[in-house]
């Protein structure tokens, strides 16, 4: 059966770990992030390891390295994703396009998970003005 | 001198809004880009407002075609964080319907893909046989499209033995239809010249960019949940992932019409040896603690993914939802290139792709 395992690790070991795996053949499952209720944000890679999915968490950091280096745009989606949503950096991912929503859409601004409704329109039209 | 061209968003041979740009050089696409949220609908932040039996219909209403994948997944991963093991009878269930989802969703992708290369003779097939499942799905859930059939700690419905004798049925008569479906496209000439060496995505592009699901099999990659990371019962049942090894348009075709018969062998397999049982937990739900976990389903269109931290609240922290299009869309560029023009909306196709799952 499916298994979970949470593995708590720092900024600097995420580009070690994804070199590690990516050696190793193993698949990236998905990237995830999230700020909980003190804002503090989460940011998880996970590896699936045959039943097992490893979750390297990193707590805290709200920029870290990209790993689309070695998971192409495997990895590149989900951080392009995370950093429209939350405004996570991804340092050295290419942001220069928007993957949610068009460029002309709410100005390219405003991170679309955690700005309210109302702030991402007032954008809009204060850009309009 | 090169053009961009631009497909979509709104496009007839798109079911649902994407935007592509092709840039090209004659009839010849060099390089292509995808954009994608034009059917963004915010729900994961909603998500975060609701509680998780609110969640539970929310998440079913991300697709209309896999909706019982992302209310099953939800669920399953909301029993993982509350150490919840649902009946066996439920997990039968589940099985049955998720395996009726795939039934439906190939035959209504091999009719739009049949539609795109011209062929309206085999699509409408496709769709008439299709109407069948829908039928069985209508009867066992009493719905067509939001079944709201996956409830946490179980099913919400039992399966009589009057309804698996007429599912049965219903189930001998459309392998049959199937079958002839399945013949018309492997030796149609139209089919072939359409499909064949087109939008090729070889193995090696294929693991490298993260492909999955039927795509991924189309490309000879042999990757499925149920069989890599069994849940719910799928380790009790025989069956076989099917791959194709051309990794064109046709392989796709092939393998999703390889995996009907599968799903098939699954029902019949789940109706022999249902488990007795209840199938919920009634009233003694357990509260869902803090706690993060993240569960796999194999959809009809490959890998589905949920993540859900939970704060000990009624209201989850995040849900967290990843789609097997999510997955298989960074692909497209890479499939379009060599081709011409005209082939552009039957690739982007292929990947059976589904852009409100992907945009959420």
């Amino acid at each position: 059966m499916q298994e979970y395992r949470k593995i708590p690790i720092t900024k600097d070991e995420i580009i070690p770990v994804a070199h590690r795996m990516r050696k190793d053949g193993v698949i990236l499952s998905m990237i995830h992030g999230y700020l909980d209720e003190e804002n503090i944000p989460h940011i998880s890679y996970e590896y699936q390891i045959d039943t097992v999915i490893e979750s390297y968490t990193v707590v805290g950091e709200s920029t870290v390295p990209s790993i689309s280096e070695f998971y192409s745009e495997a990895a590149a989606w989900p951080e392009r994703e995370l950093n429209e949503l939350f405004g996570f950096v991804f340092e050295g991912l290419d942001t220069s396009k928007r993957l949610f929503l068009p460029d002309t859409m709410l100005s390219g601004q405003g991170h679309i998970i955690v700005t309210p409704m109302d702030e991402l329109i007032d954008n809009r039209y204060k850009k309009e003005d | 001198m090169s053009y961009i061209v631009p497909i979509g968003p709104y496009h007839p041979s798109l079911e649902e809004p994407v935007h592509a740009r092709l840039i090209t050089e004659g009839e010849l696409i060099k390089d292509a880009e995808i954009f994608i949220g034009y059917n963004h609908r915010g729900i994961e932040k909603i998500a975060m407002d609701r509680n998780y039996i609110q969640t539970t219909t929310l998440v079913e209403r991300v697709c209309g075609i896999c909706s019982h994948s992302h209310a099953m997944t939800f669920t399953m991963t909301c029993e993982a964080i509350a150490g919840v093991t649902p009946s066996k009878r439920s997990q039968y269930i589940n099985v049955i319907i998720s395996e009726l989802e795939r039934l439906h969703s190939h035959a209504l992708w091999v009719g739009v893909a049949l539609h795109n290369i011209g062929h309206d003779s085999l699509f409408m097939k496709s769709w008439d046989d299709r109407e069948k499942i829908m039928d069985m799905l209508e009867l066992l859930t009493g719905n067509r499209v939001n079944y709201g059939i996956a409830i946490f700690g179980g099913v919400r419905r039992d399966i009589t033995k009057d309804q698996m004798e007429q599912v049965e049925k219903a189930l001998d008569e459309y392998e049959e239809d199937l079958k002839v479906l399945t013949d018309f496209v492997l030796n149609d000439k139209t089919v072939a010249l359409r499909t064949q060496g087109v939008g090729v995505l070889t193995t090696e592009d294929a693991l490298t960019l993260g492909a999955i699901g039927p795509h991924a099999r189309a490309s000879n990659v042999a990757v499925d949940v149920r069989k890599d990371a069994p849940y719910l019962a799928y380790d009790e049942f025989e069956f076989n992932i099917a791959t194709y090894h051309t990794c064109d348009v046709f392989a796709r075709v092939v393998v999703r019409l390889l995996e009907c018969f599968e799903s098939i062998k699954i029902i019949r397999q789940a109706f022999k040896n249902m488990p007795k049982g209840p199938i919920n937990m009634g009233n003694k739900i357990p509260t869902i603690q803090k706690g993060e976990y993240m569960m796999r389903h194999e959809a009809p269109r490959g890998q589905l993914s949920y993540f859900v931290a939970a704060n000990g609240t009624d209201k989850p922290a995040r849900v967290s939802i990843h789609v097997p299009t999510f997955k298989n869309a960074p692909t497209v560029p890479t499939m379009l290139k060599g081709n011409s023009v005209a082939d552009a909306g039957l690739i982007i196709a292929s990947i059976d792709p589904c852009f409100s799952c992907m945009d959420r």
